[in-house]
């Protein structure tokens, strides 16, 4: 999807990233293609490690004590980032929070990573109204849902992880020009098809990753049909 | 004033089944019988070209054609890998 010529140019030209993207439906396989992708990139890796601390929150059986902070690094909930946070010069980004949304810095803005400090990170936007423009991003402080883990996991990291993948829901309501598709898992709900497959301008622009031996090439589509409109 | 398209991903209930999933969307709301629906009817995202003419046809089909509920081939144009 990414060949190694746009891996090279993305370490000085931030628009590499700016208009092309893969999409998969479940989480975990984006984070294996993020992984992969941030490791074939050129430069040095940088590694942000998160600070966590837990509140517990149902002083239930089980959950009286407080985990060791080697178990609170070992949560990867989606609401947060990684603990170990791992950039490389060029790598893009997506923010997890609403920083600034009037400077467009919004919970899911795309960046691409300018500047490796060690109080800050420094990336530039991609796309939208504030394309190219380079802000900075400090650690701030997360909490996880409340609905993920029997304690709420505060972490202070940076409000980013890595976005050469992302997942089809993120991905609803934006476009981009060339949209690679990790299939080998079906998608597992309503729409996802349709979102993944209508993100392109172009269908010439559009590519999809199948298991090799999936039956004569085909995949799911699923549908709701008491949900739409007739 | 709403905007939507719930041929796209309905909000996510966390471990909801198809039921649950349905009966979390707008349509369900107290406010629904209130609203006018207005509908658009162009694809403004794909340009216009021949193939692409038809890959918006399938788009639409992809949600309103009952026998496209299943598993079924890749539009020609898309390029596997």
């Amino acid at each position: 999807m990414y060949p190694s010529q746009l891996l090279q140019r993305a370490v000085t030209d931030y628009t590499a990233f700016r208009t092309s993207l893969i999409l998969s439906p479940r989480n975990d396989t984006v984070t294996k293609i993020n992984e992969t992708l941030i490791g074939a990139m050129p430069g040095d890796v940088q590694t942000y490690l998160s600070i966590d601390t837990a509140e517990v929150v149902n002083e239930g059986e089980g959950y009286g004590e407080m985990p060791a902070v080697e178990v609170l690094n070992s949560f990867h909930p989606a609401s947060l980032p990684p603990s170990r946070l791992r950039l490389k010069i060029g790598a893009p980004v997506l923010l997890l929070r609403n920083l600034a949304p009037q400077e467009g810095l919004c919970n899911g803005t795309r960046l691409s990573v300018t500047r490796l400090g060690r109080r800050c990170i420094q990336a530039r936007i991609l796309g939208g109204l504030f394309d190219g423009q380079e802000r900075l991003i400090p650690r701030i402080k997360l909490n996880s849902s409340d609905d993920e883990l029997p304690y709420i996991v505060s972490r202070v990291q940076f409000p980013v992880r890595l976005c050469f993948a992302m997942t089809i829901n993120k991905g609803q309501g934006q476009s981009f020009d060339t949209v690679g598709v990790d299939l080998r898992t079906s998608v597992f709900t309503h729409g996802q098809f349709y979102v993944v497959m209508s993100r392109v301008t172009d269908v010439n622009r559009l590519a999809v990753l199948l298991v090799e031996d999936e039956m004569s090439n085909r995949v799911r589509n699923i549908v709701y049909p008491e949900v739409l409109l007739r | 004033m709403f905007g939507g398209d719930f041929a796209q991903i309905l909000p996510v209930v966390k471990h909801g089944t198809r039921a649950d999933i349905v009966s979390a969307n707008l349509q369900k709301s107290f406010l629904w019988n209130q609203i006018r629906v207005l509908t658009l009817h162009r694809n403004m995202r794909v340009q216009d070209n021949e193939s692409n003419r038809r890959f918006v046809e399938w788009l639409h089909n992809l949600s309103y054609e009952p026998r496209l509920y299943r598993k079924i081939p890749l539009f020609p144009g898309i390029k596997q890998f």
